[in-house]
């Protein structure tokens, strides 16, 4: 495979070109903008799923939701809880007894901080939560932490596990890949979009009508359409550096699933309703992946950099997330897509095991993960940290903690996501190779 | 005086490569400043990481101003003040185009160079190994044939060999040629049995974690013996001067002529297309022409704006535009009059509550802003750039002024917000834009950081040095090192650099107040820079001898240049190529960017540090004029990727899509007269068209994606509605889109004979609309003018007959009328109103004008 090193790397232009030739096959097949279930299978590509309007309909690929807490959660207040022995015990790594540490049942190895809203979400959730303890970041450095639990590489300049996933099924569909914030470098896999906020979406979902009437006549629309597609020719011929010619072709690209928006206008819910930031941007990415559009959508929520007052702040912003998961969660529910959706929850790394002088904790870089959905067994924890949130070691093979073992880091975990989705198989995944091996039963 | 040279041209001396077997690149860059950006890279702080706690959307700044009712300023506490204006030096010699190399004279129109024999250039010869220097040797014959293919991986700050004391930077990193180069003559120096350890470990003839790569007596082996010899070789090679220069990477490239060059630099520079004078007088000129008109459009008050958007999306300080977003962030303590509207003496009796509305509006947003206008008038006076950090003043206007306290400074208008003067707050330790508290509150801080973020941003933003891509390196959480930032080896080598400059920060607290602190913390190192420390007498005004340390730095030059040619070109530099195909074409295309890039950060130091010098040697240089190949058989795939980093290929930002729709078209896109722009509105197109809310969302998006295909479609079809009917119902010398139609020119008449006097002018005008539109010069005969010829003609047809067959009205939709006027929304006179359309002409002209605002030439220009 040749590689250019540059800003736009070939693998770049090679998967623009496909996308083209995917389209260029469909125009010739007669059909408009992207019927994406006949030009993957058509194209051999993984079987992604046809135009759906019910969940029964719905792509059997599954969406991937990553959720990330900004700025460095707090695993111990979270889902690795570590509590006071007595209250005078001194230099804690929290304030809270180990006696209020929370347990959905005695046979359950899912534990949880007394803060918050935890024990409203892990009681609600346990059977379907798969916890991931004790995870080593091995940085403090929250543009490397962001990048690492959400690529599985450390070094800068790799796609995040949503951008490679979208490009393995999905890499021509018009909103392919989500973004709310948290870690979104594509590479230029794939082209990512914001849609936090859709006040609009009518008018982005019918460009060509002022209300319900067309600004131009059907037959002048489509004369207007031909046309463009010879200039778009024309053009191609006279930006023969291969810059500009890339940028028609991701332009061109872009407009091939114009037509395709309306059908996420048909799917979104009242957004009015949803309460939680983490809520409605997830709702806009279930209806974009129940519209056929959607294969990957980053959400985010902030406020995790308790570098000061950590109890209070930390505690607002867990209750942020746990609500926000929870109100997905239930829009999952209620579009019967448990199966479906795959949602992890991870954080930039984790904070020190004691306070500073402002009361706030620092960066520490033992981090967790959540898993829910997607055929994810739950009620599970994988990997643990100790008594003072040191990374304890563990078997990959068996995935017991072993003191002979390895430290779990988000390398296991991204290799075993690709493996999982199939990403591992794909050409777009081998340029940016992860070090270590997938755990096998992860996911169950 | 006019200059009349052309700009420089690939193959021009301007920034031509050096003579054959000379310096590269990077060996340019070893007589750089070395000390901070080498000392950065080994490790990574422990409380580097910023707080940058996501706050909520802010509004951009709205309202016009109410009379003050003849409020004035609060009495008495003033000990700052005006200072005189006079004093801001030009900064050396006038840009001109002088630095930054000047073209031969000519004064050519064209910027295409003729092509020498159609085949693409030769890659760059490879110096003979006998006439090559130390460091060329290192880089050509060590470092990239073996050291970074068969060591990098494992020998970096990340690596499996982080911890040995051969640890090399990837190319990417400023300076790390000088840096592999210095680690390996270091390294050379060891020998085990009279043998050089850097020879024994990759054969494996020594413990080596990563055993044998290299075969004794091979290639790479007899490469660095030799290498080893040379670094103990206290004598530099000396090499001869070869005549002639190496072909410029660039030849063959087609440019901008000087009118399409101009027409970028006024959309790039200030968001407008060009006067008429501008044209003409490149028209009369050529560059000389040109370099007027560059002049007269960096002095403009749209270019002011465009600057201010650019430094916005460095500063993100319009995070606190509108309501009292940056008021509340100031402590009542230390700014005891920043509510002065609020009443009291400086606030007449007879102000009303709209007055005082006003003056809240106009103060706050004053006051978000002062960080970007204190650039602007350091610009705009002509002041050396780096008094945007080192002028012991700030930019103030009458509504800052107040919020300080100062009453001395003379106004020409004292309600006029757009006034500035340089003014001193009382009780302040002025450093330009790094004592405002809107900056300092833009990058915060905390007890536990210690200004540690700041520095970090200080050091990206003026220092050309991204301590976040240096300093990555794994850390071990299980280190027991006490105060690990001095002791543990993870960390400290880095806050070594960090640390000093943080502590520079240290009398502004977290909401940027300035309080002298009687001592720094004592296990953290002393504020300084680097090694220097920071002098007694200057503590009280700390940041100011920080900044004018830095400012003498090479890296002030380079990070400014670097900025604004990401914010001007709209790409970054291209980095170093490590491996794929075609190294060393790219390679040549990156030394001779390299080149023209330090070139240019020196030329702006020589030229006094002159912002609109070094926007023209943007403006003018092959990377903002590249369009094509002259010669399209030359496309050859190494050439390709030669040429990979050449073209402006973004969509233009929301904010310059607006404002070019405006420039274009004469009508803003909005629902209504009154509304906010439906591209600046964060409810509406800002966010979803790739835009920043400074808050939140800082970073653009520059890959188009389906949001942003429909977005364009609509503003096609809501602007094309808007501003058809309206511009025909204008004189035809006032109008943008139609000046040489009427609504009656139909090309045939009722039997289908053809009118050839209205098709000329229907050409005419579909001349001018290509060059006011897509900034495309057609020829009467040319395809391009054919082919829209068909769009409008083919649109007119389709239109007739569905009019004849009654599926269209006769009339114009309601909302498409020419029947107000878009900026007021008021009614037209009668006369003037247009609804009907019978022939379909104004409603052909619509079509047309939705296909061309939809197209890559207009979106992407």
């Amino acid at each position: 495979m040749m590689i250019l090193q540059s800003d736009r790397p070939q693998r770049e232009i090679e998967r623009r070109a496909q996308a083209l030739s995917r389209r260029d096959l469909l125009r010739a097949a007669g059909l408009t903008g992207l019927t994406l279930a006949l030009g993957e299978r058509v194209l051999g590509g993984p079987l992604w799923g046809a135009r759906v309007a019910s969940a029964q309909e719905a792509p059997r690929a599954p969406l991937f939701l990553s959720v990330h807490a900004g700025g460095g959660w707090d695993p111990t207040s979270l889902c690795d809880p570590k509590g006071r022995e007595t209250p005078t015990a001194p230099d804690p790594v929290n304030r809270f007894a180990v006696s209020d540490i929370g347990t959905p049942s005695a046979s359950s190895p899912i534990r949880w901080a007394p803060m918050g809203q935890n024990a409203a979400f892990f009681e609600a959730h346990h059977d379907k939560l798969l916890v991931v303890n004790g995870v080593d970041t091995s940085t403090n450095n929250h543009n490397t932490g962001t990048r690492y639990v959400h690529s599985g590489i450390l070094e800068e300049g790799h796609p995040s596990f949503g951008a490679l996933l979208t490009a393995t099924v999905g890499a021509a569909l018009p909103l392919g890949y989500i973004t709310n914030g948290g870690y979104d470098i594509t590479r230029g896999v794939v082209p990512r979009t914001r849609l936090g906020q859709l006040g609009v979406i009518n008018k982005i979902a019918e460009p060509d009508l002022d209300g319900e009437r067309p600004y131009q006549l059907e037959e002048v629309q489509a004369h207007l359409a031909e046309h463009r597609a010879a200039r778009v020719e024309r053009l191609r011929a006279q930006r023969d550096l291969p810059r500009l010619h890339d940028s028609l072709s991701l332009l061109e690209g872009a407009r091939g699933g114009q037509n395709e928006l309306r059908r996420l206008k048909e799917n979104l819910p009242n957004l009015n309703l949803l309460r939680t930031a983490i809520g409605q941007q997830g709702a806009i990415a279930l209806a974009g992946y129940r519209s056929g559009l959607t294969a990957a959508a980053n959400l985010s929520v902030g406020g995790f950099d308790t570098h000061g007052n950590h109890d209070v702040a930390q505690a607002g912003a867990l209750d942020n997330l746990t609500r926000g998961v929870m109100e997905l969660w239930a829009e999952v529910e209620r579009l019967g897509l448990e199966d479906q959706v795959l949602l992890m929850v991870t954080s930039d790394f984790g904070r020190t095991p004691r306070y500073n002088e402002g009361n706030g904790k620092d960066h520490w870089p033992i981090t967790s993960f959540l898993f829910m959905g997607g055929g994810v067994v739950g009620n599970r924890v994988v990997g643990a940290s100790d008594e003072r949130f040191g990374p304890l070691t563990f078997n990959p093979d068996t995935l017991a903690l072993d003191p002979a073992g390895v430290r779990l880091t988000p390398a296991h975990i991204h290799a075993s996501l690709r493996a999982r989705f199939g990403v591992d198989a794909a050409p777009v995944s081998a340029h940016y190779p992860i070090r270590e091996r997938a755990l096998p039963g992860l996911f169950g | 005086m006019p200059h009349t040279s052309p700009p420089p041209s690939p193959n021009a001396a301007p920034h031509a490569p050096p003579p054959r077997g000379r310096a590269s690149a990077q060996k340019q860059s070893l007589s750089l400043s070395l000390s901070l950006s080498l000392s950065l890279s080994l490790s990574l702080s422990l409380a580097l990481g910023a707080c940058e706690d996501p706050q909520r959307l802010s509004a951009p700044a709205g309202g016009e101003a109410g009379a003050l009712g003849g409020a004035l300023p609060p009495e008495g506490g003033a000990q700052g003040g005006a200072l005189p204006t006079e004093g801001g030096a030009q900064g050396g010699a006038q840009g001109g185009a002088q630095g930054g190399g000047l073209p031969p004279a000519g004064g050519a129109q064209g910027g295409a160079l003729p092509p020498e024999g159609g085949a693409p250039p030769p890659p760059p010869p490879t110096p003979p190994a006998d006439c090559l220097t130390h460091e060329e040797f290192f880089e050509q014959q060590v470092w990239r044939p073996v050291l970074r293919p068969l060591c990098l991986d494992c020998h970096n700050p990340q690596g499996a060999a982080q911890g040995t004391e051969m640890v090399f930077f990837r190319d990417s990193i400023p300076d790390a040629l000088a840096h592999n180069y210095e680690t390996f003559a270091h390294i050379a120096e060891f020998d085990r049995a009279g043998t050089p350890l850097v020879l024994l470990k990759p054969t494996g003839q020594l413990s080596h974690g990563g055993g044998a790569v290299i075969e004794e007596g091979g290639a790479a082996h007899e490469a660095l013996r030799a290498m080893v010899e040379r670094a103990r070789d206290p004598n530099p090679v000396v090499c001869q001067e070869e005549s002639g220069e190496a072909p410029s990477v660039l030849r063959g490239v087609r440019l901008l002529d000087a009118q399409r060059t101009l027409r970028r630099a006024a959309l790039s520079l200030a968001g407008r297309l060009p006067t008429a004078d501008e044209e003409a007088a490149v028209a009369r000129e050529g560059w000389g022409g040109l370099e007027l008109a560059l002049t007269q459009l960096l002095q403009s008050r749209s270019f002011e704006e465009r600057l201010k958007e650019v430094w916005n999306d460095i500063l993100l300080t319009d995070k606190y535009l509108g309501g009292t977003e940056a008021i509340d962030l100031l402590s009542p303590t230390h700014y005891p009059y920043a509510r002065w509207f609020m009443g009291g003496a400086g606030v007449s009796a007879a102000a009303t509550e709209a007055d005082i509305w006003a003056a809240t509006s106009f103060t706050n947003n004053s006051l978000a802003r002062e960080p970007l206008e204190h650039i602007a008038f350091v610009v705009r006076e002509g002041r050396p750039f780096t008094e945007v950090i080192t002028a012991d003043y700030i930019a103030m206007n009458p509504f800052t002024a107040r919020l300080y306290g100062v009453t001395d400074l003379p106004w020409t208008d004292p309600l006029d917000p757009n006034e500035r003067r340089a003014g001193r707050a009382p009780g302040a330790s002025h450093a330009g834009i790094l004592t405002s508290p809107m900056y300092l509150n833009r990058y915060p801080t905390t007890d536990t950081n210690r200004n540690r973020h700041r520095a970090r941003i200080f050091f990206k933003q003026f220092l050309d040095v991204d301590v976040f891509k240096i300093a990555e390196r794994p850390i071990d959480p299980t280190s027991t090192a006490h105060n690990p930032t001095m002791n543990d080896p993870q960390c400290s080598i880095c806050h070594t650099v960090i640390d000093p400059v943080a502590g520079a920060f240290q009398h502004w607290d977290t909401a940027g107040s300035y309080a002298l602190r009687d001592a720094w913390y004592g296990d953290m190192r002393a504020p300084g820079y680097g090694t220097e420390l920071l002098p007694y007498e200057e503590r009280a005004n700390s940041l100011r001898w920080l900044a004018r340390r830095v400012a003498q730095e090479p890296g002030f030059d380079r990070a400014i240049t670097r900025q604004m040619y990401q914010a001007f070109v709209g790409s970054d530099l291209t980095s170093a190529p490590v491996d794929g195909e075609h190294l060393e074409e790219r390679q040549a295309a990156f030394e001779e960017q390299q080149r023209w890039f330090n070139d240019v950060a020196a030329g702006f130091r020589a030229n006094g540090h002159d912002l609109r010098w070094l926007l023209k040697a943007i403006a003018r240089s092959p990377y903002f004029r590249a369009e094509g190949l002259e010669d399209p058989a030359a496309a050859t795939p190494a050439r390709l990727a030669q040429l990979a980093h050449l073209g402006l290929d973004a969509p233009l930002t929301p904010e310059q899509l607006h404002r070019k729709l405006y420039a274009a078209t004469g009508v803003r896109w909005r629902p209504n007269a009154t509304s906010p722009d439906s591209l600046l509105n964060p409810s509406e197109y800002r966010l979803l068209y790739g835009g920043i809310d400074s808050d939140d969302v800082v970073e653009r998006i520059r890959t188009p994606n389906g949001i942003f295909a429909n977005i364009q479609r609509r503003m096609a079809n809501e602007v094309s509605c808007k501003v058809t009917a309206y511009d025909l119902t204008r004189p035809p010398a006032e109008r943008f889109l139609f000046p040489r139609v009427e609504v009656g020119f139909v090309p045939e008449d009722a039997n289908g004979f053809p009118i050839p006097q209205a098709q000329e002018l229907i050409r005419d005008n579909l001349r001018h609309l290509a060059w006011r539109l897509w900034g495309e010069r057609l020829e009467a005969d040319s395809e391009e003018l054919a082919q829209l010829y068909d769009v409008w003609y083919g649109a007119w047809r389709l239109g007739q007959a569905a009019v004849a067959e009654g599926r269209a009205a006769a009339s114009l939709y309601w909302g498409c009328q020419g029947r107000w006027d878009p900026a007021s929304g008021l009614e037209l006179p009668a006369e003037r109103r247009l609804s009907a359309d019978p022939l379909f002409t104004v409603r052909a002209w619509e079509a047309l004008v939705a296909y061309m605002l939809n197209d890559y030439a207009f979106l992407y220009e």
